[in-house]
This record gives C-alpha cells, sequence and structure tokens, in this order.
C-alpha cells in the first residue's frame, strides 16, 4: 500500500491521499493524472490495466487501486 | 461488443513499451463514446485512431506502437475533409517531444495552452459593479454566439448546445447584461464543491476595460470561497499575465495543439 502512496503523492505532494475514498469524485485526481498514475502503477507492480478498467470508482481510494493491481496479478 | 477488436489492439499496443498516446479516456467513457458512435476507430496494426467529428473539425486521438506508426495518420484521415487536430497533453519535456514526432509526422503547432491552479484568489480590484446573474434557457444561442465570436473553435473545444443547457440548468453559466444583450460570462464546471474548472471567461470586446471582468469572476469567487480554481490558458496572449496577478499559477500541464497540414 506504501508504494500506491507514493505514487499518489508524487503526482500530488500538497495532498493527504490517506482514508480519502474520493479521489476521482472531489477532482484530487483528473483524467491526466490517471494516465500518468496508471503508467506508474504498471511499471511499478509489473501489471496491465485493461482500457476497460480505467474507470474512476477503480482509482477512488488507495484501497480500490490495491485491489485492480491485485486483480491484474500484482502484489501488494 | 462490437467495438472488441478495437480494444484489444489497444491494449496489444499499450502493453509495448515506448508506445505513444495522446487519450486520456476513462474506460467506460470509452466503451459508450465507441457504442453510440461519439467516438469512430480506425484500426491498422500498429495504429489506432479515435475520430471525434465535430461541425468545423476533426479532433484524433491515438495509440501507436511506434514513432513510426504516426506516419500513417495522414492517409487513414484522406477522407476527411476538415481541419484535423491532434490535442497533446501532458508535462514537458515529454509533451514537448510527442508534438514534435507528430511534428515530423506532417502536423504543425497551431496554438499552445497552459493550465493555472488557484486556490487562494486575490480578489479583482476593478470592478463596474455590474449585475451578474446566472444564466437562462433563453440564453443559449446568445451564449453559443459570444463563444463563436471570441474563440477559435479549432482549439476552444466550443460546447454542443445541449452541453450549454445542461450547464445553465446546473447555474454554471454566469452573464452581465448591457439592456438584454449578454456582453460577458463565465462558463465553469463545478467537479467537485471544492473544485472548479474555468472554461470560459469572455467580456465583449466592446466592453472591455469597463470592470466587467472583475464583476464576473468576484461573483464567481465569493460564491464558493474555499474552491481550487482551475483554467487553460493561450501562451498565445497576455492573458496569462493578469491570471498570475489573481494568484493563478501554472501546474506544469502543457496542451500543445497541433494541425495536419494541407497538403
Amino acid at each position: 500500500m506504501e508504494k500506491i502512496y507514493e505514487m499518489l503523492i508524487e503526482l500530488h505532494p500538497e495532498y493527504d491521499f490517506k482514508g480519502n475514498n474520493g479521489l476521482i469524485e472531489e477532482g484530487i485526481l483528473d483524467s491526466f493524472d490517471l494516465v500518468s498514475l496508471v503508467t506508474m502503477l504498471e511499471e511499478g507492480f509489473d501489471v496491465f490495466i485493461d482500457a476497460l478498467d480505467i474507470l474512476p470508482e477503480n482509482f477512488a481510494s488507495v484501497d480500490a487501486i490495491a485491489k485492480i493491481i491485485k486483480k491484474n496479478g500484482g502484489a501488494i | 461488443m462490437k467495438y472488441n477488436n478495437l480494444i484489444n489492439n489497444i491494449n496489444t499496443i499499450r502493453k509495448q513499451k515506448g508506445h505513444l498516446s495522446n487519450a486520456f479516456f476513462a474506460g467506460s467513457f470509452l466503451a459508450d463514446s465507441l457504442n453510440n458512435g461519439t467516438l469512430k476507430g480506425i484500426d491498422s496494426e500498429d495504429l489506432v485512431l479515435l475520430i471525434d467529428e465535430k461541425p468545423d473539425l476533426v479532433r484524433v486521438y491515438f495509440y501507436a506502437l511506434e514513432r513510426n506508426s504516426l506516419q500513417k495518420v495522414r492517409l487513414l484521415l484522406s477522407n476527411y475533409n476538415k481541419p484535423i487536430i491532434i490535442d497533446v497533453v501532458g508535462k514537458d519535456p515529454q509533451a514537448r517531444d510527442l508534438a514534435n514526432i507528430l511534428i515530423n509526422c506532417g502536423f504543425e503547432e497551431y496554438s499552445k495552452f497552459v493550465r493555472m491552479v488557484n486556490d487562494k484568489p486575490n480578489m479583482p480590484k476593478y470592478l463596474s459593479n455590474s449585475k451578474v446573474e446566472y444564466a437562462n434557457k433563453y440564453d443559449k444561442e446568445s451564449i453559443m454566439a459570444l463563444l463563436y465570436s471570441e474563440f477559435d473553435p479549432l482549439f476552444a473545444h466550443i460546447p454542443s448546445q445541449s452541453e450549454i443547457e445542461q450547464a445553465i440548468n446546473k447555474n454554471e453559466i454566469t452573464v452581465v447584461r448591457d439592456d438584454k444583450k449578454i456582453i460577458g460570462l463565465t462558463f465553469f464546471e463545478m467537479i467537485s464543491s471544492t473544485n472548479i474548472m474555468f472554461r470560459y471567461f469572455i467580456v465583449d470586446e466592446e466592453f472591455r476595460k469597463k470592470g466587467i471582468g472583475g464583476d464576473l469572476l468576484f461573483y464567481t469567487f465569493n460564491s464558493y470561497p474555499e474552491a481550487k480554481y482551475t483554467l487553460w490558458v493561450g501562451t498565445y496572449n497576455k492573458a496569462m499575465q493578469k491570471y498570475e496577478r489573481l494568484n493563478f499559477k501554472h501546474d506544469g500541464l502543457v496542451d500543445y495543439i497541433l494541425k495536419l497540414k494541407e497538403n
């Protein structure tokens, strides 16, 4: 989980991501961040995220991100 | 799903290290847009183009296996008789590099925008105390006319009548009138209660330097004092300096707008 936090902080050092379940809804991550985050996650966890899985709900929180990494065979 | 092959090809390209793309779609948006025909796909082995055809232009998103794959863009789009536009949004130097690759494939830089953010706006000092009010459903056509009079449709992402209608219904357009004529407007998007994106901010040329722009911004800043504000501004004029005076700062994101050169 720590690795996911590090990636999010790299994108937005100004936010406290802990316990936030509205990363997309609150506009903390926008569509441009999402593209960067997907690339970081794919490289950092050696996984591939299907284009149709790049959904707001899969990136709404650190837990949701961890879930999509695990679904694609990544180790958290 | 009728677009399965296209998605498979996009995924195949995305799996390759060094692939290139200017697309930033959520999966649901991509699926819906292909399903309802808003986006059309052109699929070749090492290049997928997603075409968003507008009345004035053709906007193109791509997934390319490598830089040479983009040499095919002109050929694949030869049936379109409208300006062909590609936006490259990102941070430099990556965005600049991708823009340069497209320039080597027959595109030219048409315009460049930067994104500015502001979480503590300075209130505008120059005001005229004009009456600012929310637009109503009868303003749709005047708003559209003002947008077209002020912005180049090739880069302004001018909204459709239905998008304007939705924004009016959500109280996302404020206007100032002279008699009944709209002479200034702000068109914003409430991403959340604390996150507002300014899409357009216009004062009719004839009514500038009177403080009307200040009134419009004051109204929004005052209505949502806790919000973070974001906007895109062209680097081709002095607007950027005006926004800096209001405490907007460039956040590093740039948008290179590239146009396919005519043969």
